[in-house]
């Protein structure tokens, strides 16, 4: 029995030790945020937070985050409380088909973690791990700039609740 | 090694196909075929609880307003752009609608397809006007119900927000759904005049889709749940096409949580309780393989010397103009060249998947899919039950690109399901998705043409050679061609006969579009000649003009140097004809300051017009240490009415990104007929350290709105290679773009 702690609650499993937390988490722990693109840790689609980093969980055996802290998209926030790194995302209109944005989310937030204002080379070498084909890499750039900016003035970049703006 | 045998493969025979024409972006079905059906087949998500003016809208009491998304969403933003058009009629912000993917059904249909279907950058341009004209017949009939309930006159009464105002009295919508239902629908209805637009031609925000896709809970095919699924992984042969001849399971079937090992028509497959279970066990299975015998005789280099070979053959001619042959010889000088283009996977990043419950005489499937009628014929075709008791649920799509316009792997998923007989789900590895791909055909093409003195063409010669498209969407979609009637077993024999049965009938459009259109030249001659080694070929993101863009905008530089004019001043001479493309190249010239690069660095110009919608680049790029940098590209695009503005430049900014992937690695090779990349770490995909900053430029235009999918692609690969020029003197002529 292998047990971790999952969006800050700690959960349990008996599956075998070399299984992909990837799978445990979204299979055994129905969070589906988290995607499988390419399972050799090339893509980024399946990054998750391991003890506060970044990690690629499809080819991190469930058995080594043993007693760790496991953080998903679904942990950091939540459509009426979103982080502000997902508001930057919805400000910048960063995601087209979605799929690799909860990785590249989670790396973001990660690098803005260790590093509160990284310049344009510092994102490009600590985000040049996560994939996206439809291409947003100039918007994920602007998107962790502004985050980067609000975080420390304290202001919100995408309120779901204020009313609809048509700009020209 | 034997040759690619090409014998009867271009044959003129042009009849039979007046009933499936084919153009670049899409299948069109011309002719339904299929018999008269006395009762109207009830709409997928019909309820009792809401109106359902038409087949896109419901209005439930409570004043929601649902919109069935007839489009698949796959990055490129249709569900906010058609959900834009529904609020503006309804005069409602979008984000008070709410969207559900439509099921399948013939009122769905693409206009002039015959069939749902998303691609070719269609759906903006095929659905603009009968969006709004549902929208606007279904507030017609709230007014007139609003009017007839209150008393008063329709004209005293105004819709907004999902409320009707008359004076200080106001209600719900939802009020009036009831009786509206019961009202005739008006005839003629008045769409909004464009003077009064609150929400078209403008960034309203955030796109529908986005909050679901910034916190994870969008959900995707992969993601699909429903009680007592199984997972499934299947192992197939090396050589796409090849059969199981034998296998031994090595034990993994008694392997804990295994439940079945089975044999369907192209692998073998594990079903076990979890995905890593079956992926796992499906490593230790040894097959013995029947290889197909075509593909298997074939690799890179045979094919490409074909293809060369191939372009000795005069081949059949697809466009005439003038008398090309005579205006080479009236020529005062001639230029000739020869480019080509590789084999390209897609990659979406969600790799195919699919999940298929079988129940008796009915079905349901979940996929993502760009044409859900195809999904539900290849799972009827598969599993023996009729097309119309199969539901078929679209998720969103993690990319699509064209490549989930074919539907292996819904047949493969129903094949499974069959022989065991419960709910499944399969999801492909990356390796089987780079190697199981519909892929972009491989193209080479020789282009000749002359000047006269004064450095304007007289004569334009363009000679492609190639597999073709078309007999593999044929494969797929026969089917759905015939009458509901045929017995499927038959439909599959003759589909899977669809090569040598339609192939060469006549020559397919997908396969020389874009390589003469663009400019004016009074002689003009297109050619083809088809050479196909037996890989599976499909719709890839631009389909013919992402390689024949490449071919026709470098030789055009080529031209210009040979007449010793200004590249950009040199096409403008030839666009007399092409107005709006002739603006836009202006305009991405003008933006990015060509003839002025920095210092260090070099410019490069293309422009193509594709799918009605007309984009130019300028790529600005370095070379230092033998290392090409492309800094940033400068985009103008004119696709008429814009709809939503940002959303236009994501798509120019994900074809451009999309297109660079191609022009500087894309390259999906063959040994013995197998594909030999396999993973992001040999057919790698451009990383954000290698993307441009990207300028775009919107035309404000009032034509007819037109598609932004595609035509952001096909300028970028010749645009990079034509700065490349610039900066070394060195014309690539083959993608990628490999610096020598």
């Amino acid at each position: 029995m292998i047990s971790f702690r999952l969006n800050g609650e700690t959960v349990s499993t008996d599956v075998p030790a070399d299984t992909p937390l990837l799978w445990v988490v979204r299979e055994h722990f129905d969070l589906k945020g988290s995607k499988f693109g390419c399972g050799k840790g090339l893509c980024g689609a399946c990054t998750m937070h391991f003890n506060g980093s970044a990690i690629r969980t499809c080819v991190m055996p469930v058995a080594a985050v043993a007693d760790g802290e496991v953080t998903t998209v679904e942990g950091i926030g939540q459509a009426d409380n979103l982080h502000i790194v997902q508001q930057a995302w919805i400000k910048h209109n960063v995601p087209q088909c979605g799929y690799c944005q909860s990785g590249q989310i989670m790396s973001a937030v990660a690098l803005l973690e260790q590093n509160p204002n990284p310049s344009d080379g510092d994102i490009e070498s600590f985000m040049s791990g996560n994939i996206c084909r439809c291409g947003t890499y100039s918007r994920i750039k602007q998107a962790i700039h502004s985050a980067a900016e609000a975080k420390s003035s304290g202001v919100i970049l995408f309120d779901p609740l204020a009313p609809e703006e048509a700009t020209a | 090694m034997s040759t690619v045998n090409t014998k009867g493969l271009n044959s003129s025979r042009r009849n039979f196909l007046k009933l499936a024409g084919i153009t670049g972006g899409g299948l069109v079905l011309g002719v339904s075929l299929n018999g008269c059906s006395s009762a109207p087949t009830p709409l997928p998500y019909g309820t009792k609880d809401a109106w359902q003016p038409h087949a896109f809208l419901q209005l439930t009491p409570e004043g929601e307003v649902r919109f069935f998304l007839p489009q698949a969403e796959m990055g490129q933003g249709v569900t906010h752009g058609l959900v834009t058009l529904v609020a503006e009629e309804l005069n409602m912000p979008p984000s008070m609608i709410s969207v559900k993917v439509a099921g399948v059904h013939k009122d769905y249909d693409v206009p002039g397809a015959g069939m749902q279907v998303t691609g070719g950058s269609a759906s903006m341009r095929t659905r603009y006007d009968g969006v709004r004209q549902s929208a606007a017949t279904a507030r017609e009939l709230l007014i007139s119900a609003a009017a007839q309930q209150w008393g008063v006159a329709s004209g005293e009464l105004a819709l907004l927000d999902g409320k009707i105002n008359h004076g200080d009295r106001v209600a719900s919508i939802g009020d009036f759904v009831a009786l509206a239902a019961g009202l005739p629908a008006p005839e003629n209805v008045s769409v909004k005049p464009d003077s009064e637009f609150r929400w078209i031609g403008k960034n309203t925000g955030p796109r529908v889709d986005a909050i679901a896709k910034v916190t994870g809970s969008a959900e995707f095919g992969i993601d699909v749940e429903i009680p007592n699924l199984k997972r499934a992984a299947l192992k197939r042969c090396p050589v796409i096409g090849g059969k199981v001849k034998s296998f031994n399971a090595n034990g993994v079937d008694k392997v804990d949580g295994v439940h079945r090992v089975v044999s369907i028509y192209n692998g073998v497959a594990v079903l076990a309780d979890h995905y890593w279970q079956a992926k796992k066990a499906i490593e230790s299975i040894e097959v013995e393989w029947e290889y197909p015998e075509t593909l298997t005789a074939h690799s890179t280099d045979d094919i490409q010397k074909a293809m060369a070979e191939a372009l000795s053959e005069e081949g059949e001619n697809s466009f005439t103009q003038g008398d090309a042959k005579q205006g080479l010889i009236e020529s005062s000088s001639t230029l000739t060249a020869r480019y080509s283009a590789p084999f390209l996977a897609h990659a979406t990043m969600e790799p195919m998947n699919c999940v298929v419950h079988l129940q008796g005489e009915r079905a349901e499937v979940w996929a993502p899919t760009q044409a859900p009628g195809l999904a539900q014929q290849m799972a009827a075709e598969q599993s023996g039950i009729d097309r119309d008791n199969i539901q078929v649920h679209t998720t969103f799509l993690g990319g699509g690109f064209g490549r989930r316009a074919f539907h292996d792997f819904v047949a493969e998923t129903t094949a499974i399901a069959k022989v065991t007989g419960v709910p499944v789900q399969l999801v492909w590895s990356r390796e089987d998705d780079i190697q199981n791909d519909y892929y972009r055909p491989a193209a080479m093409a020789d282009f000749e043409a002359g000047l006269d003195k004064s450095g304007q063409l007289v004569s334009w010669n363009a000679k492609r050679s190639g597999p073709n498209i078309m007999p593999y969407m044929i494969d797929e979609a026969l089917g759905m061609m015939l009458p509901e009637a045929v017995p499927q077993g038959i439909v599959e024999w003759m589909s899977k006969r669809g090569y040598g049965v339609f192939d060469g009938w006549q020559i397919d459009p997908a396969s020389v579009e874009g390589l003469h259109e663009d400019y004016t030249v009074p002689n003009k001659s297109v050619n083809h000649v088809t050479v196909d080694p037996g890989l599976r070929c499909g719709y890839w993101r631009s389909v013919g003009h992402s390689f024949s863009g490449f071919f026709v905008e470098s030789f055009m530089d080529e031209l210009a140097l040979k007449s010793g004019q200004d590249p950009l001043q040199f096409r403008l001479k030839h666009m007399d004809d092409n107005p709006r493309l002739k603006n836009v190249l202006k305009l991405a010239a003008e933006k990015a300051g060509w003839g002025q690069p920095k210092p260090g660095r070099f410019l490069g110009i293309a422009a193509v017009k594709s799918f009605e919608s007309y984009v130019a680049e300028v790529a600005e790029i370095s070379i230092e240490n033998q290392t090409l940098k492309v800094h940033k590209v400068t985009c103008a695009v004119d696709c008429g009415r814009v709809v939503n503005p940002d959303i236009v430049r994501t798509q120019m900014e994900s074809g451009i990104n999309y297109g660079l992937t191609a022009a500087l690695y894309g390259d999906i090779t063959i040994k013995d007929g197998a594909v030999q990349e396999s993973n992001f770490h040999d057919y790698q995909v451009l990383r954000m350290s290698e993307a441009p900053d990207i300028d775009v430029i919107l035309v404000d235009s009032e034509e007819a709105p037109t598609g932004v999918g595609e035509p952001g692609l096909p300028p970028i690969a010749p645009a990079v290679a034509n700065a490349i020029f610039s900066a070394t003197g060195q014309r690539l002529r083959s993608l990628p773009l490999k610096l020598g």
